[in-house]
């Protein structure tokens, strides 16, 4: 049986199987990407800082437990001199030099084609004793950030604050000028400030922005030098020679402009390494971006050079494994797997316009094939997701490729997103799925929808809590008409959208409590000099310097929620199974005693993403509303643009009350759209088509097809042109088994004869 | 005028080519002793209980106004000569541990199921009539004719075990014929399935001429330890497809034991419980031998084991 290596097209060279190897040889890894903590030596300084992870939908909890360990294992760092009495921006900078050029190893892998390897640094936030005071009095004290972020999880309404990352650098700027030009450009506007203005507020940021630059030109010597070294010392001639280019290319790049598609690919892993590391999280989440088109010139320049496409295709898995290495962060610690970090995006292909009312022009290039296969026959890499953007038209080697990557890794997550001419995505170069490339997301938010179905049935007081407790208690929502008055749907569904708009405003109003700390604590001049807008506004990217910066308040249960609406409307309004209050005390029971309602609220009632109308139409409502309450919310003081969107596995949720669709308390709620029971892809796809929401993810198992064989691959081609009506859509794709019936269960859906009606 | 049928199945990769929902239709005239799909054996309806979801509420029992269902300490028994197939108990369930086994609808509905995933039939795919016999029930040309009328290309899956005039009608109504043929040996076909199989290889010849002109014809053999997988069958048949010159593929269907758990849950006997399946060897075999016989162009192994 061939292995699934050598099932793929073109599988791993030797050097990118070495390489990849690499992860899966335990304690014997040449290279562990593991967290690095560094405090300084001031005695009230300590390496971790909370505001990378506090969005996260779960970990919360261990954050004190981590807070000990990262502290107890930095290293410290003794300040220079007069250390505080530079700006915070300007000691950040300071440390994350020291970080990177001193203390973190620098290291080329064996056979490695890119310098540049640790990049996941915990440091301090360099400040002083009053500042340190006075962030821990807005976070910790009674009334702080972190009680209330606390309570708003603990009690299942979701999770609100700032998680690491979340923005997309303009890589393509930084490749036409390098770190140089970016200082440059930075330097004319300091010359712009009046004198007396250059030495304090906005003049010290840019001076900040501008040190900042030399970070990663710094560390490109460094590396330069260690290649050199290494080339001196090596007997083999080949890698020898690799050594001496890799050199070469370190006395370009980063520093000035990319000559080539090698340097290209150098800089860009330098700059995003850097930026890692200046976000203080367990692998931030930073997109690299359009890749096959920003690398496209400099790919088909080298080619036309003579480059050979196998030493490029080398060089973008080195790129791709790098990437990969981000998640070892919690490597070595003791946190929550869901710490580790999230994966580096990849946007391919997708549709372009030069102008307003032109044609759309595909962007699948050749470089969009060499990424998929590289990741395809990369089994066993994680911590790196392509988003493929594919339309109606989009070329069938495409697909195919996509077909190809699927069947050599079918569990690796794979993303389509559909797009449409005439839809943003399509609408410049620079547009993106996530938003125009320099997008920055300020502040991030999940809300827990079927919480707001809690409160609307409970008066808006939630139903963990006993009778007595519920009159001492402050009510988590507003006071809601009793549901049991409520003569139709209607009334409870009003009762429920007052209370979904008050979940909104309260995670917005914590996640702006949370980039207003992290605005005066935590700035980050490296991320501002490569978001357009910080320079031109002379103001840091956490301070409101962004041109385009968005709080994301995201749904989060979609599915769960919807479904539980569907519940109450089925058990209550339309068959009379139970009255709302035998409904409330069957919830507030977590079921107990009330199993055969229970198993009605679960089996029986219709549930969404069955491509049954009725409860499409609900689901279409709920998600209409969200939309139109995110919309509502202004603008914040930091500028920032409330953005809504639909939580996937990011927005997964234990919260601790029972829903009325049968799922029991401290259950996962269902992933964004994805229902509960496994369904057929088509049911689903159709049911989300019916939404109307431009930002959801979908999770679809497909079924075990072997796409090695042109007619599955015809069937995989089938489905996602079937499915490529729906812009706008992720579908996050897997490929498995897991989807077979169980012994004994029919393949087939028993649809009920009441529902065999025409609709 | 209604269909009785078992269920849809969507996006499936079993029933043709391309992506295609197919239709499961309740009745069969043959009682192949390996049937896959054993509910859809018998046209009478049954009920279907499910142990794992059973709340032992037994409002089941007491909905069923014929009688037919008792609780005991070993599940739900149904006395099936009482059962009128009314589905109260189905209804009357709670946790859905009871699943009908011939739901009927209307052509006219039925279309409209069916039609829910034509987004991604794409260029091969389509809408798939099996079962059970796709042909048995004479409403199902009602339904081919409405799919086609809505431009969706239509399968049938059949067995030709029916009668010649019943065939010659259908075939107008489909794009395509999925026929199995199972065994050459009249003999061994009667006691595999019940029937001789004189019939279905007359209707065979019928399907052959039609294929000549403008249908597509699959043949299917479920390869079946010591009863279908035989060498000499696999060159009987590949030598009959050989001589008729029309049909495009023959797929050779991988034993399936799966089924054993339905069997169980329906009170039945399966022939093949804890008996050894086909080994990979065996199926390359009867693979080269079917290929050996250069029957039609394609011929591929399908199925569980493919």
């Amino acid at each position: 049986m061939p292995s699934r290596d050598d099932r793929f097209a073109a599988p791993a060279s030797p050097r990118l199987a070495a390489l990849r190897d690499n992860c899966f040889v335990g304690e014997d890894r040449c290279f562990v990407n593991s967290l690095i903590p560094i405090a300084l030596s001031s005695a009230w300084d300590g390496a971790f800082s909370e505001t990378g992870f506090l969005a996260a939908p779960s970990g919360f909890a261990a954050l004190p437990d981590l807070r000990a360990a990262f502290d107890k294992a930095a290293r410290r760092i003794s300040p220079p001199k007069e250390f505080y009495r530079l700006s915070v921006a300007e000691r950040r900078v300071w440390l994350l030099r020291e970080a990177l050029l001193e203390h973190a190893p620098l290291e080329i892998l064996p056979g490695d084609l890119l310098a540049g390897a640790r990049c996941n640094l915990m440091l301090s936030q360099c400040l002083s004793k009053t500042e340190t005071k006075s962030q821990s009095k807005l976070t910790n004290r009674k009334d702080g950030l972190l009680g209330a972020l606390s309570a708003f999880r603990s009690e299942g309404r979701g999770c609100a604050g700032i998680t690491g990352g979340g923005y997309m650098p303009d890589y393509p700027h930084l490749l036409s000028v390098g770190f140089q030009g970016i200082q440059a450009e930075l330097k004319v506007q300091l010359d712009l400030l009046p004198k007396k203005e250059r030495d304090c507020g906005r003049g010290v940021l840019l001076r900040s922005m501008m040190d900042a630059c030399k970070i990663p030109v710094l560390l490109a010597e460094r590396y330069a030098a260690l290649c050199a070294a290494l080339a001196q010392s090596e007997q083999d001639e080949v890698r020898k020679n690799e050594l001496l280019r890799m050199a070469d290319n370190l006395a370009v790049v980063p520093a000035g402009p990319a000559q080539d598609f090698y340097q290209a690919v150098q800089s860009l892993w330098l700059a995003h390494m850097t930026l890692m590391a200046e976000e203080n999280a367990a692998g931030a989440q930073i997109s690299l971006g359009r890749v096959d088109q920003y690398l496209l010139p400099y790919w088909q320049k080298s080619i036309r050079k003579g480059m050979d496409p196998a030493l490029g295709r080398d060089i973008v898995g080195c790129l791709l494994l790098h990437c990969g290495s981000v998640r070892d962060a919690m490597t070595g610690y003791d946190g929550p797997a869901c710490m580790a970090g999230e994966e580096q995006t990849l946007l391919l292909s997708g549709l372009q316009q030069e102008t307003a009312g032109s044609a759309c022009i595909d962007e699948t290039s050749e470089l969009t094939h060499v990424f998929l296969d590289v990741y395809g026959a990369l089994s066993g890499l994680s911590g790196v997701v392509p988003l493929v953007a594919l339309h109606r038209r989009s070329p069938e080697g495409l697909i195919e490729r996509l077909g190809n990557v699927l069947s050599a890794r079918p569990d690796a997550p794979l993303c389509v997103r559909f797009t449409a001419a005439g839809s943003s995505e399509a609408d410049g170069q620079t547009a993106t799925p996530f938003g125009p490339v320099g997008k920055w997301r300020a502040g991030e938010a999940f809300v827990q929808l079927s919480k707001a179905v809690e409160l609307a049935l409970t008066h808006g007081r939630g139903l963990d809590v006993g009778e007595d407790a519920r009159h001492k208690r402050k009510r988590p929502g507003p006071d809601a008409e009793d549901a049991a008055t409520f003569d139709s749907f209607e009334g409870f569904y009003a009762a429920f959208q007052e209370q979904m708009g008050i979940l909104i405003e309260q995670a917005a109003d914590l996640t702006n409590r949370a980039t207003a700390i992290r605005s005066m604590f935590a700035p980050a001049p490296l991320a501002s000099c490569l978001i357009p807008g910080c320079g031109d506004s002379m103001r840091d990217v956490t301070g409101g310097g962004a041109e385009n910066s968005v709080l994301s308040i995201q749904a989060a249960g979609f599915a769960t929620a919807v479904d539980s609406l569907l519940a109450i409307r089925y058990l209550t309004y339309e068959q009379n199974i139970c009255t709302m209050d035998t409904l409330t005390a069957a919830l507030a029971a977590d079921w107990y005693g009330y199993e055969l309602l229970q198993a009605a609220a679960r089996y029986r009632a219709p549930k969404f993403g069955r491509d049954d109308p009725n409860a499409d139409a609900l689901a279409g409502r709920v998600a209409a509303d969200f939309l139109m309450l995110v919309a509502q919310l202004p603008k914040t003081a930091l500028g920032a643009l409330p953005h809504p969107g639909f939580a996937g596995t990011a927005g997964e949720m234990r919260p601790p009350f029972a829903t009325p669709d049968g799922r029991n308390k401290w259950d996962l709620t269902c992933s964004g759209f994805t229902p509960g029971e496994p369904v057929p892809a088509t049911a689903l796809t159709n049911s989300v088509s019916a939404l109307p929401s431009e930002n959801g993810v979908l999770s679809v198992a497909l079924p075990a097809w072997n796409l090695s064989h042109p007619e599955a691959l015809a069937r995989f081609k089938a489905f996602l042109l079937g499915a490529a009506g729906q812009n706008g859509l992720t579908l996050q794709l897997t490929c498995n088994e897991h989807d077979l019936p169980a012994e004994g269960e029919p393949d087939y859906d028993c649809v009920p004869v009441q529902e065999a009606e025409p609709v | 005028m209604s269909i009785r049928y078992l269920g849809i199945r969507r996006i499936s990769d079993t029933d043709g080519p391309g992506l295609r929902t197919a239709l499961v239709m309740k009745g069969c005239p043959l009682a192949c002793k390996w049937c896959r799909v054993p509910e859809g054996i018998h046209r009478k309806k049954q009920v279907l209980w499910r142990g794992e979801r059973c709340l032992r509420c037994e409002d089941c029992v007491s909905s069923c106004a014929a009688g037919a269902l008792t609780l005991g300490p070993n599940g739900l028994e149904t006395d099936r000569r009482r059962c009128e197939g009314c589905f109260s108990c189905v209804s009357a369930c709670p946790s859905q541990a009871l699943l009908p086994l011939g739901l009927e609808a209307t052509p006219e509905a039925l279309c409209t199921l069916l039609l829910r995933d034509r987004a991604y039939f794409g260029q091969e795919g389509g809408v798939t009539l099996t079962g059970g016999e796709a042909l048995l029930q004479e409403e199902s040309l009602a339904l081919l004719r409405l799919l086609r009328a809505e431009g969706v290309s239509t399968a049938v899956d059949t067995s030709g075990m029916l009668f010649p005039q019943q065939f010659e009608l259908a075939l107008p109504e489909t794009d395509l014929v999925l026929y199995d043929l199972k065994l050459m040996d009249d003999r061994l076909h009667r006691n595999f399935t019940g029937q001789g199989n004189s019939l279905i290889l007359k209707n065979f010849g019928t399907a052959a001429m039609w294929a000549k002109g403008q249908g597509r014809l699959f043949v299917r053999t479920p390869l079946i330890p010591g009863a279908t997988d035989t060498l000499e069958n696999i060159r009987a048949i590949g030598q009959r497809i050989a001589a008729v010159e029309s049909v495009e593929r023959w797929e050779l269907m991988a034993f399936d034991q799966r089924c054993g758990g339905m069997y169980q849950r329906l009170g039945l006997r399966w022939a093949y419980e804890g008996l050894p399946g086909i080994s990979q060897d065996r199926y390359d075999l009867l693979l080269d031998t079917a290929r050996e016989t250069r029957a039609c162009p394609d011929i591929r192994l399908i199925g569980p084991l493919r």
